[in-house]
């Protein structure tokens, strides 16, 4: 017999909305119906509507926690187009926020994952080494989360001398 | 290995499909510019017997008509291949990569309701975003929707 086993439209594990029908004979999901576009806020259209060196601001806002790819990924494409190449100083430095953000990413799953298995302690060890971090984007950028370091043709900001050990 | 697109591929791409217009934007990634009917044998011949990878489908509204970039990507080499083609807006369709190609039906599914491209042989072509209540012909995407959308809550308001 086939029932029908709805989960959403918001999820109760990932926080975010979106909707699964399952439908299931007995133990076995044997249909899936998935609605996504609970969130769907248009960037496409609004980049339309900006300046080049507007959007990165805007990408940067479709991910929270990987608040880096995307505006990099925009300005590498944006740089490809205009046949523009970054001073090298500009390359290290993206190349840095881009590595640093990949490791608290990473961090941050991580406990994630340990939370939602009821294991709470990896969770709050893991998220303890994601902190130092997030200061250091702080202490680079003023920001901890949205870091704003992308500009088309090199890094907005830069990693003043006296923080290198 | 050599970082590069391979000749030997772009040899065969140009004995089999002669109207396929390659330009060559970058050591990794490669134009090929293919009449729409020719897009569903060249993505074939690409994903089956190449075994390329659809890493994602694009589309945009362009004055020619609605333009849609297929990326291939050969991995071995780490090069992109796009497949470039130009629907013209009165005849919005073109045959459907999903047939053989499970990772372009979503793609396409967006694709058909926020630029209105008709992908015919689509096993299940209906809404990907939009709400169950969006109205079928109206695209999102498209360059003269602000002014449609406007009309909309003008008409709405009255």
């Amino acid at each position: 017999m086939r029932r029908v086993v709805p989960i959403g439209p918001y999820h109760p594990l990932q926080e975010e909305p979106e909707f699964f029908k399952l439908i299931v004979e007995g133990e076995r999901v044997v249909d899936l119906e998935i609605n996504i576009g609970y969130n769907h806020r248009g960037h496409e259209y609004i980049s339309q509507t900006l300046t080049y060196d507007q959007v990165p601001f805007l990408v940067e806002r479709i991910c929270g926690i990987c608040s880096d790819s995307h505006p990099y990924a925009y300005v590498l494409a944006v740089e490809d187009i205009a046949r523009i190449e970054a001073p090298p100083r500009g390359q290290y430095i993206r190349t840095i926020i881009g590595e640093l953000e990949r490791i608290h990413s990473h961090y941050l799953w991580l406990g994630l994952a340990g939370h939602f298995i009821g294991y709470n302690t990896v969770w709050m060890w893991v998220w303890r080494y994601r902190e130092p971090l997030l200061d250091l984007f702080e202490l680079i950028m003023g920001n901890r989360n949205h870091y704003a370091i992308n500009k088309v043709g090199g890094a907005r900001r830069d990693i003043p001398k006296e923080f290198f050990p | 290995m050599k970082k590069e697109y391979s000749e030997e591929i772009l040899q065969e791409i140009a004995d089999k499909f002669s109207e396929i217009e390659v330009k060559i934007h970058a050591p990794r990634r490669l134009y090929l510019r293919t009449p729409r009917e020719k897009v569903y044998d060249l993505a074939e011949f690409l994903f089956k017997q190449k075994r390329f990878r659809l890493s994602i489908a694009t589309g945009i509204d362009t004055r020619e008509g609605i333009e849609i970039l297929y990326h291939f990507t050969h991995d071995e080499s780490g090069t992109y291949y796009n497949i470039k083609t130009l629907i013209p807006k009165d005849d919005c369709q073109i045959r459907s990569l999903a047939v053989f190609c499970p990772a372009a039906n979503w793609i396409e599914r967006e694709m058909h309701e926020l630029l209105g491209v008709d992908f015919t042989g689509h096993p299940n072509l209906i809404p990907l975003l939009t709400a169950e209540n969006w109205p079928s012909d109206l695209h999102p995407l498209r360059r003269d929707y602000a002014d449609e959308h406007t009309r909309l809550k003008l008409k709405k308001r009255m």
